[in-house]
């Protein structure tokens, strides 16, 4: 069991140094988070390696003031040197010229430790909901893997918002 | 008392537990949400007392399927009180739910829990829920004053009084 504490300590600070980087917009701390040859999935795109996984920061932050995310306990499970994790997390966000925008998620990770630090191995996220903070827009489906720990296939692209096959919820 | 090894231990676990139940409840997933609970825990919700797991699985299924669309749980940090083999504790909460109508619902409240150790998982055995905010996220709706157990590790008593502030429990 003390495994277990200490690998959710260490999956606690990776997240909580991943969420500061973002908020601070700090690059090389955001770089950190990942593995040299780390694979982020996100809104469809495929990031392969640090170096994209920073890149595309690098790429929106310009037109982003804030992010302020906030993450749930993360689900844990052990596998050999691995950690196996589904963390929900809400986003602030304040972009240039728009009203602030509110976001709910999830994280599907693969995470290994890497001298003192666990890092992002492999980073899934998938969006639930990206609008006002009046939850006015609509909610996407759930993707449902099940009970921890079903996780994604580790070659399942994101889902992109508004895609065919990841649909919007009507509220009336 | 406990050593410090006890209490991080009991920590961690109760943490999974609770991330286990915000998945359920997120997921609909009335299996693993009723894994949560003993065999024979009580659950005092909205004026309602529930007693064993199969009640309140039957009980929360309908109110799911007929109230709500989305239920959105963030959970805080839970202040414990550990003992060998159970705890108990206070934890904050805050939601971004969809009702059944679509309107947004953005509720906060604590809840006052005993948890034990079962094999190789913790479940809740005892909880009060009191709703403390009721309305839209943007704080217009109504803040209720619940009774209060001063500091922890103050507990409320087994025979504590629900209050049905948000009128959507049964009557029963």
């Amino acid at each position: 069991m003390t495994d277990f504490a200490a690998a959710d300590s260490g999956m606690r600070q990776l997240q909580a140094r991943y969420v500061d980087s973002v908020w601070r917009k700090d690059f090389d701390a955001f770089a950190d988070c990942f593995t040299e040859g780390a694979e982020w999935r996100i809104a469809g795109q495929v990031l392969l390696g640090r170096a994209a996984c920073v890149g595309l920061l690098r790429k929106i932050m310009p037109s982003i003031e804030r992010v302020f995310m906030t993450m749930g306990t993360p689900l844990l499970q052990l596998r050999g040197e691995e950690i196996i994790a589904r963390t929900y997390v809400t986003e602030i966000n304040v972009s240039k010229g728009v009203p602030p925008m509110f976001a709910i998620g999830i994280y599907y990770d693969r995470c290994v430790q890497e001298g003192s630090r666990w890092r992002f191995a492999w980073h899934h996220y998938q969006s639930y909901y990206h609008g006002p903070a009046d939850l006015t827009a609509p909610f996407r489906h759930i993707i449902d893997y099940g009970a921890p720990f079903g996780m994604p296939g580790s070659d399942e692209p994101a889902p992109a918002a508004g895609s065919a096959d990841f649909g919007e919820e009507t509220v009336s | 008392m406990t050593d410090i090894t006890d209490q991080v231990i009991a920590e961690y676990a109760i943490r999974q537990l609770q991330a286990r139940y915000t998945d359920s409840v997120w997921r609909q997933d009335m299996e693993t949400f009723g894994d949560c609970f003993t065999e024979d825990c009580e659950w005092k919700i909205g004026g309602v007392t529930l007693n064993g797991r199969t009640e309140i699985v039957s009980y929360m299924r309908e109110l799911f399927a007929t109230k709500f669309r989305r239920l959105f749980i963030t959970l805080r940090t839970p202040l414990l009180d550990v003992q060998k083999g159970k705890a108990s504790g206070r934890t904050y909460m805050s939601a971004r739910n969809i009702m059944a109508d679509g309107t947004a619902f953005a509720p906060f409240g604590v809840y006052y829990e005993h948890f034990v150790g079962e094999g190789d998982k913790w479940r809740f055995s005892w909880r009060l829920f009191q709703t403390l905010y009721a309305g839209p996220a943007d704080l217009s709706g109504s803040f209720f004053d619940q009774e209060q157990f001063g500091p922890s590790p103050g507990m409320p008593p087994r025979d504590v009084a629900t209050l049905d502030v948000t009128g959507l429990h049964k009557k029963r």
